[in-house]
C-alpha cells in the first residue's frame, strides 16, 4: 500500500525525518508540507484488496497512492501493528497530514 | 553406555524455518536536494521472530554541484540507536561517487528496528542516492 503519511523528526541524526510505521519504506518526502510518501508491505498493515475496496485512490506525479484511510481501517490497522509487535504495542500509528 | 543429546539436530536451521526474504528496506533518490537527516526505511522484527541482515549496499553520485559542499551521507542504523559509520561524500564534482557494501550476518530479536537514513549538508547541489538492505526474517 502506497500512503502519503504526517512526516515526524526535526532532522538531527537522533531525531531523523521519518513516519511512525513498523516497516516501511521511502518513495517521496515533502520537507515543507511534512509528509512522506512511503509503501507499507501487506502483511505489514494487515489490509486486503477487499478491505481497501471503499477507500479513495490520490493520483499526483508519484502515482495512485492513499491520502487517508476511513475510521475503521485505520483502527483495524492499528490492532494489526499491536498484535504483530507486540514489543512495540501501542506505539506505530498511522498518521495522516 | 553413553548418552549424548541431539537437540540440535531436532530443529530445522534458521534459514529454513518459514523463510522471508525482505526487500522492503532500501531506497533510490534520483538528483535529491540537500536534507536534513531523514530515514528512508524501516524494518521492524516482528513478535515470535528474528531476522538477520545479509547485505547491505549503499552508492552516492553526485548529480550536480554544490555551493559550498558539505558532507553527504548514507548509512543504516541498527538496533534502536546505534548506526554503523555513514558512508560519506564530500567531492564536489558531477559523477564523484561513494560506494559501499557489506555482508552483515547480525541477528535482531523481534521488537528491534533496522533503517537506513540520508543526510546532505550542502547548499544547493543534487545527489543520487541508492541503496539495499537485504534481510531474512524467520522464526525465532
Amino acid at each position: 500500500m502506497q500512503i502519503k503519511l504526517r512526516a515526524i523528526g526535526t532532522g538531527t541524526d537522533k531525531d531523523p525525518y521519518r513516519v511512525n510505521v513498523p516497516t516501511w519504506r521511502c518513495i517521496d518526502v515533502d520537507y515543507k508540507n511534512g509528509w512522506m510518501l512511503v509503501e507499507i508491505p501487506d502483511d505489514v498493515h494487515g489490509l486486503t484488496e477487499t478491505d481497501l475496496g471503499h477507500e479513495t485512490i490520490t493520483t499526483d506525479v508519484n502515482g495512485d497512492h492513499y491520502a487517508q484511510l476511513c475510521a475503521a481501517c485505520t483502527i483495524a490497522v492499528h490492532d494489526h501493528f499491536d498484535t504483530k509487535y507486540q514489543e512495540h504495542k501501542g506505539e506505530f500509528r498511522l498518521e495522516f497530514v | 553406555m553413553r548418552i549424548t543429546s541431539t537437540g540440535a539436530a531436532a530443529r530445522a536451521a534458521y534459514y529454513d524455518r518459514n523463510p522471508t526474504e525482505i526487500t522492503a528496506l532500501g531506497f533510490s533518490g534520483a538528483a535529491t536536494a540537500p536534507h536534513g537527516a531523514t530515514t528512508r526505511g524501516t524494518y521492524t522484527v516482528p513478535s515470535g521472530r528474528k531476522a538477520q541482515v545479509m547485505w547491505t549496499s549503499k552508492d552516492l553520485i553526485r548529480s550536480a554541484v554544490a555551493a559550498p559542499v558539505g558532507a553527504a551521507g548514507f548509512r543504516n542504523i541498527l538496533g534502536f540507536a546505534s548506526g554503523t559509520g555513514a558512508l560519506t561524500l564530500t567531492n564536489n564534482v558531477v559523477g564523484d561517487r561513494s560506494h559501499g557494501e557489506s555482508g552483515m550476518g547480525q541477528t535482531f530479536v523481534a521488537g528491534k528496528v533496522v533503517s537506513m537514513q540520508t543526510f546532505d549538508l550542502s547548499t544547493g547541489g543534487t545527489i543520487d542516492y541508492d541503496g539495499l538492505t537485504d534481510i531474512l526474517e524467520f522464526d525465532a
